[in-house]
């Protein structure tokens, strides 16, 4: 795994092609969106269908904080992560009472009047959205760095959280809601922890977006930002560290080859011919796959 | 003092009284048997007990303090720990971890001897880190009971903690309830298995449509005429025979 990356830190800056390079970073940023819906939907096991809120919302945050304060890009996506954060727990605090497919529902709305919110407000860019976002970094290499890091990051502290107690913790809501009450678990605060967490992540990813991409737009509420992250994350194996940058990586691979103009429109039946087919071959995704075979062999 | 009190304990679910006006109280050492027909109010009145549901009227005590109204994870770390009539398994965790659950949630240091012996005991210990869907479901219903014990509990409510068991499995079941009430521990077992409970019970409460009809020692169980009513029908019946 340390090859890896140390592989993806070297080889592609060494080969220096701007498109590649713009395509990983995008990657990255998604990888990071897909490990933040893993640890609430995939560890936790409350479907999540609005991640493109917390992400969007840390991007719009981001960027109206860095053009309004002149806060290095940095420092903007941490706070606008911790904003969007904030008020996604605000709105998350009553419907993490809902159970099941409610809690989705939920979240599937609430994108939609995020939506509408900023398209009726001018100070948020209205329907053209925010302009002019200073990028991270003139150097691109340097971008692609940071999103590795970015990524990492993901990556570990989804290995951290696993690997203590609150993994255990999540782990049992995720089984049983009574029996983990019956075992002495706040299950209101541990889900709600857990979804802090998991907008901070998507925020930062969202943080990240803006200020490559130099402009946030409405668009990126769209249900796409949504459905990527449960797609690469179940492609690559839900409830698994590594799971959802494998997935992120998978799909963005055969996004990026696919995009020649009749393939554009019919990406969503892609997608979803896709999914079915991982539903199919891989239940538990590929990394679940493949750690399904090791114990087997030992 | 007693360590668990309720009093008049009222739970109406639509039009139904599930449990109606129901007083009872359990000592310190002590296993309290509760039966009842199909639909008598048992498990409401644990769930109402352990804080899964809130009473409509009626007060409860955990060693003298008033825990009305308290949610069940609050009461489990006071040392009120309630098992399930139908098995709840965490399923993505080992044996060994679903046992371990509670200790590791309060980050309290379990006494490991205690836990193993009892593992073994059950006859769970061979297959404690395999996951729980390797189980039967006699194993399930013990490692509920272990999972009820490991959160070392002041008084432990178990629901139908013999159902589907082999009599070997009661057995094994009994032992481990045995060294639990040897120390000290306080236990209300809601059973069906009439043989088995009479077997561990010092006083039994009988309950039919919401209410309490009877509580006195197992061997007057009986001899009372509303509970042959409660189970049989009219005690007529039986007259005539």
């Amino acid at each position: 795994m340390t090859a890896v990356f140390i592989a993806l830190a070297v080889i592609p800056p060494a080969l220096n092609l701007r498109f590649i390079i713009f395509i990983l970073t995008l990657t990255n940023i998604f990888a990071m969106l897909a490990i933040s819906w893993n640890l609430l939907s995939g560890y936790m096991g409350l479907l999540s269908l609005g991640h493109s809120f917390f992400f969007a919302g840390g991007g719009y945050a981001a960027a109206i904080i860095t053009l309004n304060t002149g806060i290095p890009p940095p420092l903007a996506m941490l706070a606008g992560a911790l904003v969007v954060t904030g008020l996604g727990c605000l709105i998350g605090l009553p419907s993490l009472k809902l159970r099941g497919h409610f809690f989705a529902l939920v979240t599937l709305v609430i994108p939609i009047i995020a939506y509408q919110v900023t398209n009726a407000i001018p100070q948020l860019g209205g329907h053209d959205g925010i302009f002019g976002i200073p990028p991270i970094s003139r150097d691109a290499n340097l971008v692609y760095l940071a999103s590795l890091m970015l990524t990492l990051f993901g990556v570990l502290t989804t290995y951290a959280i696993v690997r203590s107690r609150l993994g255990v913790i999540f782990s049992c809501i995720k089984d049983d809601e009574a029996a983990s009450m019956a075992a002495g678990i706040d299950v209101p605060r541990y889900k709600l922890y857990c979804l802090a967490i998991s907008i901070f992540l998507a925020g930062l990813a969202g943080g990240f977006y803006a200020f490559l991409n130099g402009v946030i737009s409405p668009a990126t509420y769209e249900l796409e930002k949504a459905s990527l992250p449960l797609l690469m994350t179940l492609l690559g194996g839900k409830a698994t560290v590594l799971g959802p940058v494998v997935g992120a990586y998978i799909v963005q691979t055969i996004t990026e080859t696919l995009k020649i103009e009749v393939l554009i429109r019919s990406r969503l039946l892609v997608y979803s011919a896709l999914a079915l087919a991982i539903f199919m071959l891989f239940p538990s995704g590929i990394v679940g796959y493949f750690r399904r075979r090791l114990y087997v062999h030992t | 003092m007693s360590i668990l009190r309720a009093e008049n304990l009222t739970k109406r679910f639509g039009g139904i009284v599930a449990v109606n006006n129901v007083s009872m109280s359990v000592e310190r050492g002590e296993i309290v048997g509760i039966i009842g027909p199909n639909g008598a109010g048992k498990t409401t009145l644990f769930s109402l007990i352990s804080g899964m549901e809130k009473p409509d009227s009626g007060r409860i005590y955990l060693n003298g303090e008033e825990v009305t109204g308290m949610k069940p994870y609050h009461l489990s770390r006071k040392g009120l720990v309630r098992t399930f009539q139908i098995v709840r398994p965490f399923r993505s965790l080992t044996v060994y971890q679903n046992v371990m659950a509670p200790t590791t949630v309060r980050r309290t240091k379990p006494d490991m001897g205690m836990v193993e012996n009892m593992l073994k005991t059950l006859g769970l210990y061979e297959k404690r880190d395999q996951p729980t869907s390797v189980l039967t479901h006699g194993e399930l219903k013990k490692l509920e009971v272990a999972r009820g014990l490991a959160a070392s509990p002041e008084i432990l409510l178990l629901d139908e903690p013999f159902g589907g068991l082999t009599v070997n499995e009661i057995e094994q079941v009994s032992t481990v309830l045995k060294e639990f009430i040897e120390q000290r521990g306080s236990l209300v077992v809601i059973e069906h298995r009439l043989r088995e409970l009479m077997k561990i019970v010092e006083r039994v409460i009988v309950m039919d449509q919401g209410k309490v009809i009877f509580e006195g020692v197992p061997g007057d169980v009986p001899k009372s005429e509303e509970v042959v009513k409660a189970y049989l029908g009219s005690s007529k019946v039986l007259e005539g025979e």
